[in-house]
C-alpha cells in the first residue's frame, strides 16, 4: 500500500529523520559528480539525480577500517573498534539495495562478521525506484529490476509532483507513521502511474540488453576469448572497487602509535596479482588472463551456484570506471555471442 | 603535446614511440585502444614488446638507442617513395634539402643492419604513417633519455613536418609528460635558461618586465642543469643545494657519484612530503604539503591549466611550498608578500604572454589550454596552426650516433631502465600504499628466457647485476618482451636501485642523462 508525500515536504521529513542518525544521500559535488555523501541538513540532498558514481558499499565495508588495536605485543590489550553510528540511507536504487541484502548473506552465512553487523543493524534503507536507467544499466537481466524492493525499509516511487511511499519493515513503518501528518493516501490512479513508470523504465533497460539474455556456460568459452579480453585489462582494480557486490578484503597489522598496533581491513581485488600470490611467489592466477576469467566466472557462474543469482546487480559502474572499456554488460553480450556460436566465429 | 588528448579519437593513424602508454599513461592508453577499436591504425615502435603492441597493426622492435637511424629510415622511405606533403614542406618549412641529403644513406637495408628492424616492416610503417592526413605521433622517455635525446626529438619533428601531420586536429608531435605538473613546472621557468612561458633569459625586455615587478636585478646568465649541479657539487664548485619534491638519490644516474657529490655540499636543504632517501641526507628538512593540502593549478600534458583545491589542512608543521618559499625570502631580506595562490596566478598572467588570459575565475569549472593570450581567448587545442612560433619549421639533418656505453666482453648485456604500473617514480608515495607495494614489492630484472638459461638462473632467482659504476642484487623475471642481449630494470626501488648502474653521460643540449642504455654483467648469487 502506498502513501503520497509531495516533493516539497520530503525535506521536512528528512529533517525529522536526521535526528535519528546520519543522513547519507545523493549530493552533487563542485565538479558536477553525484555521490552518496553524509548530509548534515537536507538542503543539498538531490531528489532527482543521475546514478551516483559509487555505491554505498564503503558505509558497510569501509575502504579501510580498524578492527582492533593492541599494544605491547599482548593479546590481553585487544580493544575492538566498532562503528556505532546509526545511518539513514536516502535515495538508494534497487541495484544498491540488492547489494546490501547480498552483503547480509555474505557476512553472515557460515561466519558472522560482527563489524559488518554492527553497522548494518543501525541502518534505515530508503530506496527510490529507478525511473530513468542510464545507458550502462542492466539490472533487469540480473534477477532484479528498476522497481525491485525486497529488503528495503521504505520504498519510494517518483511520480513527478510527489513520491509514492511504502513501508516494508517495522523500522520503515515507524519512520512513516511517526510523521503521518506529512502523508496522504495514494489513489488508484497513482498505482497506475507507478505501474506505468516501472514499465517505461523496463523498456528502456530492454533497449540496453534483452531481458532473456543467457548467462554463459563457462565450459564452452575457450581461452582465446580471455586472452583477447585481458589485453585491455590494466589490472588497476577499479572494477572491484566500484562494484557494490565485491566484498573481498585484506587484513593487515599496522603500527598505530609507538608501541601500539592496529589490525586493519582494507578493500582488495581479484585482478591484482598479489591477491592470490602465495609464499615463494607461486600463483594459480599468475596472468591477467587467468585473473579476468576467474573474476567473471565467479560473478556469473559460481555466484548463481552458491546464492541462486549472479554476483552483479547490473549497475554498470564498472563500465564507467574501466580504463580498458571492459564492462560487465559488454562482457555478458560478448560471452553470450561466444557461447551461441560455440566459440567459432 | 602539440595537440590534445581528445584528438586521439580523430586520428586515423597513431604512432607510439618509446612509451609504455597503457601502464604509464593509462588514460591516454585507453583512448588509443578505443580509437583502434573504432578503426584507427596503430604503429608501435619500442625495444620492449609492451602491452600496447598487441593492438598494433605494425609493431617494430628496434635495438635500444637506435632511434635516429630508423627515424631517418622512415624519412628516407617517405622521400624516396614521394609520399611526403610537398605543399606543407614548401609553405611551412626550411632546410628540406639538407634533410634529403642526410637521409639518403638510410635505406631500409642500412637501417635493418643498425636497428634490427626488418626492411619490409620499416617500409610498411613509413607508408602507413605518411599516407594518412591525420596521423598522431606520441613519444615518451624512450625518445628523450639518451645522449642523442635532442636528435631523437628533432627527427620525430622531421617526420611530422615531412608528412604535414602538424597544425591540425588529429595530428602532431605529442610528448607525454610523466607527472601531473611537470608541464606546469617547465612553463613556470623551472629550467636554467628561461623565465615563465619560455621567455629567454637573454631577452632583455622580458627580463626587464620581471625586474620591474620584483624590484630586483635578475642575472642574465643561464644557470646549471640538474646533471651539471651534481658534477659541480662533486668538484666542490657548488656549495649549497635546495631540493624541492625530488629524490635524486634514487632518480639520478650513477647514484654512488651523486652521493659523493652531496657529501661534499656545505648545505643540503630538502623540501618534501616524506623523509625520502635524499631528505635523510639533508642538513635541513622542510616539510611540504601534498596535493590535497594546497590550492593552486596543475598544467597537464596537453597544456591544460587546471585548478587544484585544498581538501585538507597541512598536517603538523607542514606548509604549502609557496608559503615556505615566501617565508624564506622574507628571512633573507626580500619581502615576498603574496597572500594567496590566486595573487601569484595574477602575477603569472601579467608576466607570461601564453598565460595572459588564464585567471582563477575562468578556471573554475574547466581548465584552459595555453597559449591563451587574452581573457576572451578560449585556449588553444593544437599548436602551430598556420605558422610555427619561430616562423618556418626547420628540418634538422642529424646523423645516427651510438649510445655512449654499449655491451662488451666484460659487461655483455644492454640494460635499459623504466617504470612499472604500480610504483611511481622513486616510490616515495606509492611504497606507502599497501596494495601497490604488494603488487610490486621489490626490484627485478627482466631477462629473455635464453639469456636466463645461459646465465643459469630461473624465474625469481636472485642475481647480481653490475656495471662499471655499481652493483645491485635483485630477482629475475623471465620475459618474452625483450630480445636476447637486452635486459630491463625498473628504477623505483631503493634496495636495488637501477640507477646505481646507469650512465651519467648526458645529451649535449638538453643535458638529460642516458638512462636507457648502459652495459651490465649478470651472475647468479645464492
Amino acid at each position: 500500500m502506498y502513501h503520497l508525500i509531495t516533493k516539497g515536504l520530503v525535506k521536512v521529513w528528512l529533517r525529522k529523520l536526521i535526528k535519528q542518525g546520519v543522513l547519507v544521500a545523493p549530493t552533487e559535488l563542485a565538479g558536477g559528480d553525484v555521490v552518496f555523501k553524509e548530509a548534515f541538513t537536507p538542503e543539498n540532498v538531490l531528489l532527482k539525480f543521475k546514478k551516483p558514481l559509487y555505491s554505498v558499499k564503503s558505509y558497510f565495508l569501509p575502504q579501510e577500517e580498524t578492527l582492533f588495536t593492541f599494544h605491547d605485543s599482548s593479546v590481553n590489550t585487544l580493544e575492538e573498534v566498532y562503528d556505532e553510528f546509526p545511518r539513514i540511507f536516502f535515495g538508494l536504487r534497487p541495484c544498491d539495495l540488492k547489494a546490501i541484502t547480498q552483503a547480509d548473506r555474505f557476512f553472515n552465512e557460515g561466519f558472522q562478521d560482527a563489524y559488518y553487523n554492527h553497522r548494518r543493524k543501525q541502518t534505515l534503507l530508503m530506496v527510490i525506484g529507478c525511473n530513468n536507467p542510464d545507458n550502462n544499466c542492466f539490472c533487469h537481466t540480473m534477477g532484479i529490476g528498476p522497481f525491485y524492493k525486497d529488503g528495503a525499509d521504505i520504498f519510494m516511487v517518483d511520480l513527478g509532483h510527489s513520491f509514492a511511499v511504502t513501508a516494508q519493515t517495522p523500522k520503515g513503518t515507524a519512520a512513516v507513521e511517526d510523521y503521518s501528518y506529512l502523508f496522504e493516501k495514494a489513489a488508484e490512479e497513482d498505482e497506475e502511474d507507478i505501474f506505468f513508470e516501472e514499465n517505461s523504465a523496463l523498456s528502456r533497460l530492454n533497449f540496453n540488453m534483452p531481458q532473456n539474455i543467457k548467462l554463459p556456460d563457462f565450459t564452452k568459452v575457450d581461452d582465446g576469448f580471455w586472452e583477447k579480453a585481458s589485453r585491455r585489462c590494466f589490472s588497476c582494480g577499479s572494477c572491484s572497487y566500484v562494484c557494490p557486490l565485491c566484498f573481498c578484503y585484506n587484513v593487515v597489522d599496522r603500527q598505530n602509535k609507538a608501541s601500539q598496533g592496529k589490525r586493519v581491513r582494507t578493500w582488495d581485488s581479484c585482478v591484482f596479482e598479489g591477491f592470490t600470490r602465495m609464499a615463494g611467489r607461486h600463483n594459480m592466477f599468475k596472468t591477467r588472463q587467468d585473473r579476468l576469467k576467474k573474476r567473471f566466472a565467479h560473478k556469473l557462474y559460481q555466484y548463481p551456484e552458491t546464492y541462486g543469482y549472479p554476483g552483479c546487480t547490473g549497475c554498470g559502474r564498472c563500465t564507467v570506471t574501466c580504463p580498458g572499456n571492459i564492462g560487465m554488460m559488454s562482457m555478458i553480450k560478448q560471452l553470450a555471442e561466444e557461447v551461441s556460436t560455440d566459440g567459432k566465429k | 603535446m602539440t595537440n590534445s588528448i581528445a584528438d586521439i579519437a580523430d586520428a586515423k593513424v597513431i604512432l607510439v614511440i618509446g612509451s609504455n602508454t597503457t601502464e604509464q599513461h593509462p588514460v591516454i592508453g585507453s583512448k588509443i585502444i578505443e580509437a583502434v577499436e573504432h578503426g584507427a591504425k596503430l604503429i608501435v615502435i619500442d625495444p620492449r614488446r609492451i602491452p600496447l603492441a598487441n593492438f598494433a597493426d605494425i609493431y617494430l622492435q628496434p635495438k635500444v638507442g637506435t632511434n635516429v637511424a630508423w627515424l631517418n629510415g622512415l624519412a628516407h622511405v617517405i622521400i624516396e617513395e614521394n609520399i611526403c606533403d610537398h605543399d606543407f614542406i614548401a609553405d611551412r618549412t626550411e632546410n628540406y634539402r639538407e634533410l634529403v641529403k642526410m637521409v639518403k644513406k638510410y635505406t631500409p637495408q642500412y637501417v635493418q643492419d643498425i636497428t634490427g628492424i626488418p626492411a619490409d616492416d620499416l617500409v610498411r610503417a613509413a607508408r602507413l604513417y605518411a599516407n594518412s592526413d591525420r596521423a598522431m605521433m606520441f613519444y615518451c622517455m624512450g625518445i628523450t633519455q639518451f645522449t642523442s635525446g635532442t636528435d631523437n626529438v628533432r627527427t620525430c619533428a622531421n617526420l611530422a613536418m615531412l608528412t604535414g601531420n602538424l597544425g591540425k586536429p588529429g595530428t602532431g608531435v605529442n610528448p607525454l609528460r610523466g607527472q601531473n605538473n611537470v608541464q606546469g613546472a617547465c612553463d613556470m621557468g623551472a629550467l636554467p635558461n628561461v623565465l615563465t612561458g619560455y621567455q629567454r633569459l637573454e631577452d632583455k625586455e622580458a627580463r626587464h618586465r620581471f625586474e620591474q615587478v620584483w624590484q630586483v636585478e635578475l642575472p642574465a646568465k643561464t644557470g646549471l642543469s640538474l646533471t651539471e649541479m651534481i658534477s659541480n657539487a662533486a668538484e666542490g664548485k657548488l656549495k649549497c643545494l635546495y631540493i624541492m619534491g625530488e629524490n635524486p638519490l634514487i632518480s639520478d644516474p650513477d647514484l654512488n657519484h651523486v652521493r659523493e657529490a652531496f657529501e661534499k655540499l656545505e648545505l643540503l636543504i630538502v623540501q618534501d612530503i616524506f623523509l625520502t632517501e635524499t631528505a635523510s641526507m639533508a642538513d635541513i628538512v622542510l616539510p611540504g604539503a601534498c596535493f590535497a593540502e594546497k590550492d593552486g593549478t596543475f598544467t597537464n600534458t596537453e597544456r591544460r591549466v587546471q585548478r587544484v583545491r585544498q581538501a585538507a589542512l597541512p598536517k603538523g608543521s607542514a606548509r604549502e611550498d609557496w608559503r615556505i618559499i615566501s617565508a624564506l625570502a622574507c628571512k633573507m631580506g626580500y619581502l615576498m608578500g603574496y597572500e594567496s595562490p590566486e595573487e601569484i596566478m595574477e602575477e603569472i598572467s601579467v608576466l607570461t604572454p601564453i598565460y595572459r588570459g588564464i585567471t582563477y575565475h575562468r578556471l573554475d569549472k574547466k581548465g584552459i589550454q595555453w597559449p591563451c593570450p587574452h581573457e576572451a581567448h578560449p585556449g588553444t587545442k593544437y599548436l602551430h596552426k598556420n605558422k610555427f612560433s619561430s616562423g618556418k619549421g626547420k628540418f634538422h639533418a642529424v646523423d645516427y650516433k651510438k649510445p655512449v656505453e654499449l655491451p662488451d666482453k666484460e659487461y655483455p648485456f644492454l640494460l635499459t631502465t623504466g617504470r612499472t604500473a604500480y610504483q611511481f617514480h622513486t616510490a616515495t608515495m606509492t611504497k606507502r600504499v599497501a596494495v601497490l607495494l604488494r603488487e610490486d614489492p621489490d626490484g627485478f630484472i627482466e631477462i629473455n628466457a635464453e639469456d636466463a638459461k645461459a646465465i643459469g638462473v630461473r624465474e625469481g632467482w636472485p642475481v647480481e647485476v653490475s656495471s662499471s659504476r655499481g652493483r645491485v642484487i635483485c630477482r629475475v623475471s623471465i620475459t618474452d618482451s625483450l630480445p636476447q642481449g637486452t635486459v630491463f630494470m625498473p628504477f623505483h626501488f631503493a634496495e636495488s636501485a637501477a640507477n646505481l648502474l646507469t650512465n651519467s653521460a648526458v645529451d649535449p643540449v638538453a643535458k638529460i642523462p642516458e638512462y636507457k642504455v648502459c652495459a651490465v654483467r649478470i651472475r647468479g648469487v645464492d
